[in-house]
């Protein structure tokens, strides 16, 4: 389902199909427990990679030219990364690394599944980074941002640390999961599937 | 004699592509029963220990020596059974039961047997709760027991443990005491620990050995802050540091503040009138009204919350894990509101872009805000960013640098320092600006005695030159309480003075 409406959202470039497919993705959030009002998050990323996006192509093409194919591009955007936040709601861990092990290596299959997992975490991290490099006096706040000298300090004080925090948080969970025997065997098993 | 479950004989090692020896003639005997901790600073090479124990070192032709680990009596067990530091990051799966089934799907152990393998785990852990809970909603203790649970169910003879104590709060780490002591007694296991806080283990500790540089030495008794748990107090280790020289002993619990200022105040005014900005004066830096804390789509997590806190006071937060430690000082930064109620800091309802440089934050583990080349251009961005006159910015850094004892490392990576002096960078680089507010979440979490003392002189001593209000929150037990004036706890969604 979540892979459907993924690939669904790229080839969507009209206005009636971006409006229903919203409205799709939308549902399927509520079946899954979300309560809107919790996307708040989730709706500030998406007003501000909008305005970089659609900032872009106005530069490119001019405005208005722009102004259409940047809101399209950014819609699509968001409309194929959120089915990937709804997945971890929408199916059990066990159960996932399960189908994807069915057609992928085991270990490939657990690497998609814990970057899955691990993504709230990420989203956690990236507050918190964001956060107290707003207080040193980086100039990362939404206002900041609508001016394009200041978005050097997103790379540098929020993409720098958040990727090596990512990567030392990828080490910790392989070691996690070498020290309970994962990788020892050819093959695994699967809980519930007795 | 007893067979040892592990035996490590003159075990040398050093990381692929480093000359310098992690671990030198380590040797180390654990017998079966036995409870085992080792002590040492950080970066002394205990965690490398532990991963060497496990077999989990990177690259093992860069070591010398043996290491007889215990055998497995069957191809579905593990002999040795790691728990490293965090439990969130090791936390796989989303309910308990998968999590504890993890290993035994490794194990390729058959789906049908594997239930009541988990459930024993469970039980000898004391979680008898449904396997579908999930693991988000357990506390940070009980995260570390399901983690340790998932471990028994592979049968391990000898359990590792990466501090302990670094994650959890005084009631996580007691059921954590007691269970292991009931592993030790009823399944007659050994256990080997790390952990800088042994105060609240060392009644059961047999075996106490200490690690300087790479080298594992044995102490014939327990030492004796170990079973006492003398608390952290600042001192005056560092000369030539003007801010940490300056305190050369500690405290008291109260005192007045500079001179025409009135000494802290903790009132409880649950049943006044929330005042208007105008009665802000000078003295009252942070002013809670009522105030009710949390994230806007759940409960509070902190009702009522009244407080008036002057300047130059050093203020203690403390509270179980998960409590809302977090969410005051979010709250306070204005990155969340109040959910009912009155915050203000200077008079003002916190909002963020108002008080850059005027309010600090140190996150728990301050070397994830350093992205610089060197630690000089990791303070001097603060400094850059508030405006300051390009010409002045070298002599602040410098000065500040001082301040904290790292001048020496002004020009290193601030990546290749040890976890200690990342730790020192990451609060330098807040200071640098000279806060009227510091905020610091948890900042004794995982630092040894030597580097606790450090930053408790070096906050005690902003409290008093230079009158920063100065908030830390903590769960660590050994930490000098007595050297905050004000010291507040979260019970029960309320804010409480101690």
């Amino acid at each position: 389902m979540c892979i459907s409406l993924t690939i669904l959202a790229v080839g969507a470039r009209t206005l009636p199909l971006l409006l229903a497919l919203t409205g799709l993705e939308l549902l399927t959030a509520l079946a899954a427990g979300v309560r809107l009002g919790s996307l708040r998050r989730e709706l500030i990323y998406f007003t501000t990679q909008t305005t970089v996006i659609t900032g872009l192509y106005c530069f490119q093409i001019g405005i208005p030219e722009g102004l259409w194919p940047g809101l399209r591009t950014s819609w699509q955007i968001a409309l194929a990364f959120f089915p990937g936040l709804l997945l971890p709601r929408l199916v059990p861990q066990s159960e996932m690394t399960g189908i994807l092990g069915k057609i992928l290596p085991y270990r490939t299959a657990f690497v998609l599944a814990m970057s899955l997992r691990f993504l709230p975490m990420l989203g956690q991290e990236a507050r918190e980074i964001y956060e107290a490099q707003v207080l040193r006096g980086a100039r990362i706040l939404p206002k900041d941002l609508l001016n394009p000298k200041n978005w050097p300090d997103l790379v540098h004080c929020l993409a720098v640390p958040l990727i090596i925090q990512g990567l030392k948080a990828a080490d910790q969970v392989a070691l996690a999961a070498r020290a309970r025997e994962f990788g020892r065997f050819e093959k695994r098993t699967y809980w519930g599937k007795g | 004699m007893t067979a040892p479950v592990l035996e490590l004989r003159d075990f040398s090692y050093s990381y692929p592509g480093q000359s310098k020896q992690v671990l030198t003639d380590v040797n180390l005997r654990i017998g079966p029963g036995e409870w085992h901790c080792v002590l040492g600073a950080t970066g002394s090479g205990k965690s490398t220990l532990l991963k060497a124990v496990r077999g989990l070192l990177p690259n093992q032709t860069e070591a010398r020596g043996e290491v007889r680990l215990p055998r497995a009596s069957s191809l579905k067990e593990t002999p040795v059974g790691l728990v490293l530091q965090n439990p969130e990051t090791q936390l796989l799966c989303d309910t308990i039961g998968e999590e504890c089934a993890f290993g035994l799907e490794n194990l390729c152990m058959e789906p049908a047997k594997m239930t009541g393998h988990i459930t024993r785990g469970l039980t000898a852990l004391h979680l008898e709760k449904p396997l579908h809970t999930p693991t988000s909603a357990l506390s940070m203790g009980q995260k570390y027991r399901v983690l340790l649970a998932a471990l028994l169910t592979m049968n391990p003879v000898l359990l590792v443990l990466d501090e302990p104590g670094a994650q959890l709060d005084p009631y996580g780490i007691k059921r954590l005491t007691t269970v292991l002591e009931n592993v030790i007694t009823d399944l007659g296991m050994s256990v080997l620990m790390c952990e800088h806080d042994p105060g609240p283990f060392a009644d059961h500790v047999t075996h106490w050995w200490c690690m300087e540089e790479g080298r594992l030495t044995s102490l014939p008794s327990a030492p004796e802050f170990s079973r006492t748990a003398k608390p952290i107090q600042p001192t005056a280790k560092d000369s030539g540091n003007s801010l940490i020289s300056g305190m050369a002993t500690p405290c008291p619990p109260q005192r007045e503040t500079r001179a025409g200022q009135r000494p802290p105040v903790l009132s409880d005014l649950r049943n006044c009138a929330p005042s208007g900005h105008s009665s802000f004066t000078p003295s009252e830096v942070i002013s809670l009204r009522n105030a009710s804390m949390g994230h806007p789509d759940s409960d509070p997590v902190i009702r009522n919350a009244a407080l008036t806190l002057a300047p130059g006071t050093l203020v203690c937060l403390t509270g179980p894990n998960g409590t809302g430690k977090s969410t005051f000082l979010r709250t306070l930064t204005g990155f969340l509101p109040p959910l009912a109620g009155s915050v203000t800091l200077f008079g003002k309802p916190p909002r963020t872009r108002d008080f850059r440089g005027r309010v600090a934050m140190v996150l728990q583990n301050p070397q994830r805000q350093l992205f610089e080349n060197r630690v000089f251009d990791e303070l001097a961005f603060n400094l850059k960013r508030a405006g300051a006159d390009p010409e002045t910015i070298p002599d602040r850094v410098k000065e500040t640098l001082t301040q904290c004892g790292i001048a020496h490392l002004a020009e290193a990576s601030p990546f290749k320092l040890s976890y200690g002096q990342q730790h020192l960078t990451g609060l330098a680089s807040a200071l640098a600006l000279r806060p009227e507010i510091l905020l610091l979440d948890d900042p004794f979490a995982g630092l040894d005695h030597a580097y606790c003392e450090r930053i408790l002189s070096l906050i005690t001593t902003l409290a008093r030159e230079r009158n920063t209000l100065v908030l830390w929150t903590t769960h660590r037990t050994d930490v000098q309480p007595h050297t905050a004036d004000v010291r507040l706890r979260i019970e029960e969604d309320h804010l409480v003075s101690c």
